[in-house]
């Protein structure tokens, strides 16, 4: 799965550490989600996108 | 502020390993009664509930004997050795407990995904490792001792267990 969280979070000035905290999980976890190597769980897919003020549609490509 | 306790924390922690240390040079009893007041003491410092934090101390307590007893061999089970053993693990757990407070996430939904999936890995290994021993010792090829075996498939199940987690944690799951 394809995701452009990079792209939005470079957007928002934001690093994958601030990224992290906001939604509560470790800086791995969304190293992975970049390299679309994690499925993230619904919840966590809601919050990134949240995060990165968009829809969840918009940050990972299906 | 919470910082400032977890610190105070870590350095009652320290202090109380040196007495501990101290105390196994005079009497193994008293260093022994010493390490399982510290455990206590340690866990009621800390703002989560004890019984959650129990079975860490008791854990840390059974890994210490076992590594006790592989380093100095069966029968020759010392208390300051134990006692050491299981305030250092109190120690290591403290300071997981201190990181976790200090806001860094140890573990997120990725995370305890993958030690569930290392958990049910390791326990296929720990099973194939249990037929293969059996079958071994049925057909006389192999004579084993109750505590070999069990020696054999506690490490078998710690050491595949924390292998498959180190492995996954470094793969992606799709």
């Amino acid at each position: 799965m394809k995701t452009r969280i990079k792209e939005l979070r470079a957007r928002y000035g934001m690093t994958q550490e601030d990224l992290a905290k906001k939604v509560g999980v470790r800086r791995e976890t969304i190293v992975f989600l970049e390299q679309g190597k994690y499925n993230p769980s619904l919840l966590l897919a809601h919050n990134v996108a949240a995060a990165l003020k968009s829809k969840i549609d918009d940050v990972f490509i299906f | 502020m919470e910082q400032k306790e977890s610190g105070k924390q870590q350095l009652i922690a320290v202090a109380a390993a040196l007495l501990v240390l101290l105390s196994a040079m005079i009497d193994a009893r008293l260093s022994f009664a010493l390490a399982i007041a510290g455990l206590f003491a340690l866990s009621f410092t800390m703002k989560t509930k004890f019984w959650k934090q129990a079975p860490f101390i008791l854990a840390s307590l059974m890994i210490a004997a076992v590594v006790v007893v592989v380093l100095n061999g069966p029968g020759e089970l010392s208390l300051p050795d134990l006692a050491v053993g299981g305030l250092v693990g109190a120690i290591i757990i403290a300071f997981s407990f201190y990181r976790r407070k200090s806001g860094v996430v140890l573990n997120d939904e990725r995370t305890i995904a993958i030690h569930n999936r290392a958990a049910m890995y390791s326990w296929w290994v720990s099973y194939v490792m249990i037929a293969v021993l059996f079958w071994f010792d049925y057909s006389g090829y192999m004579k084993l001792t109750a505590i070999q075996f069990g020696g054999v498939i506690l490490f078998t199940m710690l050491l595949s267990q924390l292998f498959i987690k180190r492995y996954l944690l470094y793969r992606g799951d799709s």
